[in-house]
């Protein structure tokens, strides 16, 4: 849905599907049946599903009920009055949800994340995967991911986010030389390669998302190769390792990658707290704009206890990498005024 | 003056208004869409494959002689 978050895009193997599907339950701590879709979306698409959708199917695989966004407790209410109410009903405390957050294996926040100039879309970005037996006797993996976006306005802007993946727990070797690209038009001897090169950074280590926004003019449909170079070392402390790896980049709007987490989800879902009218510490589902309460609440309700504290806030602005009082945030609406 | 100062407060509610307005029309017309394009209630469930967390493959067909709950979802 909002690629980037905690780090993690697009999954490239079905190895890795499976790592993230692993790594949700731990941190979810749920037993509730998790299944992932295939890497090109096919459940999504016979669905048409949107990214928090919920469908209730019969016993014959008729469908019965659909909603483009998730509301568990107007799913309930469905249920009941197709099924009649039950005696236990599950409550989200009887889940036992244990919300298990992955030990930092290095700071974050330490590299600022660049403004971009106008509204950006994901273009097409395909990795050169090893082959299947270069797969099995070991081949590096993508421990860096490629998001590459341009400018829906055509001012020539490309934007390239390089994302180390969680499942492989690693980090920046930063004085190893830091991160460099190339773009070289594989069609084109003459065309001069673009190149790019992190600024060397003071601290040693983080696993913030090195990122560039660069002047790039391109015909659409236009594809290019896309060189990466960077030093990464396990968090177990095992090993380091200079990687090189390829993409190939199309300038096409890729309409499956979805948006990237950033300083629009504050405009959309805002400053919950400024919701807190009685005071409690608590931004609660009564408080919260009753249009817009089921969207904040899925973003900032971790624990589903439908209110959102402190820690809960935190997260998602530790998620966006943005606060709403730093500038460039646009502060929400002011709440409604109530007792009148 | 004072004229001023209610254009501003015009202004301000009407942006505030305005962002309220088309936060709301963002879900309508995306319900909108989803209603038009996913499967309706009485439709038969479309089969595709996936796979469960070990890997194992997973269709949508094996929910059938099951009441089935499917929320879509991602890790991000």
């Amino acid at each position: 849905m909002h690629p980037g978050t905690n780090g993690i895009v697009e999954a490239f193997t079905k190895q890795e599907r499976l790592l993230q599907l692993a790594m949700a339950k731990k941190r979810l701590g749920t037993t509730v049946p998790i299944v992932s879709d295939s890497l090109d979306g096919a459940i999504v698409r016979a669905l048409k599903s949107a990214p928090n959708a919920e469908f209730v199917i019969d016993k014959d695989g008729k469908m019965i009920h659909r909603k483009f966004w998730h509301d568990p407790a107007a799913l309930r209410t469905f249920l009941e009055e197709r099924f009649g109410k039950v005696d236990k009903p599950t409550r989200v405390e009887d889940l036992d949800m244990k919300l298990v957050f992955p030990k930092q294996g290095a700071p974050r926040g330490l590299v600022k994340p660049p403004k971009l100039p106008g509204r950006f879309s994901a273009l097409k970005t395909t990795p050169e995967l090893p082959s299947d037996q270069e797969a099995k006797e070991g081949a590096t993996p993508f421990f860096a991911k490629l998001r590459a976006e341009g400018t829906r306005g055509g001012n020539g802007k490309l934007y390239l986010g390089f994302y180390l993946d969680p499942v492989y727990q690693v980090h920046w070797n930063n004085p190893a030389g830091g991160l460099s690209f190339s773009i070289e038009d594989p069609e084109d001897p003459d065309f001069e390669p673009i190149v790019g090169q992190t600024p060397k950074y003071e601290h040693e280590t983080d696993v913030d998302p090195r990122e560039f926004v660069i002047d790039f003019d391109a015909e659409r449909g236009q594809k290019f190769r896309v060189t990466v170079r960077y030093t990464i070392c396990d968090d177990n402390g095992k090993f380091c390792l200079p990687v090189e790896q390829h993409y190939s980049l199309e300038m096409t709007m890729d309409r499956d990658a979805g948006q990237r987490a950033g300083e629009w989800m504050l405009r959309l879902v805002g400053d919950p707290l400024s919701y807190d009218s009685n005071e409690d510490g608590f931004a609660s589902r009564d408080e919260l704009p009753k249009e817009r309460a089921q969207i904040i609440l899925l973003h900032y309700d971790r624990n589903h206890d439908d209110r959102i504290d402190k820690r809960e806030a935190a997260l998602f602005y530790d998620m966006i990498r943005m606060k709403p009082s730093e500038p460039g945030a646009r502060r929400t609406p002011p709440p409604p005024r109530r007792g009148r | 003056m004072i004229y001023l100062s209610r254009l501003s407060f015009l202004l301000v509610a009407l942006a505030v208004a305005t962002s309220i307005c088309a936060q709301q029309s963002f879900v309508d017309s995306m319900n909108k869409r989803f209603a038009g394009r996913s499967p309706a209630a009485g439709d038969m469930l479309p089969d595709a494959e996936g796979c469960h967390g070990d890997g194992s493959p997973f269709a949508l067909k094996d929910t059938r002689g099951k009441l089935t709950v499917l929320v879509t979802g991602c890790l991000t």
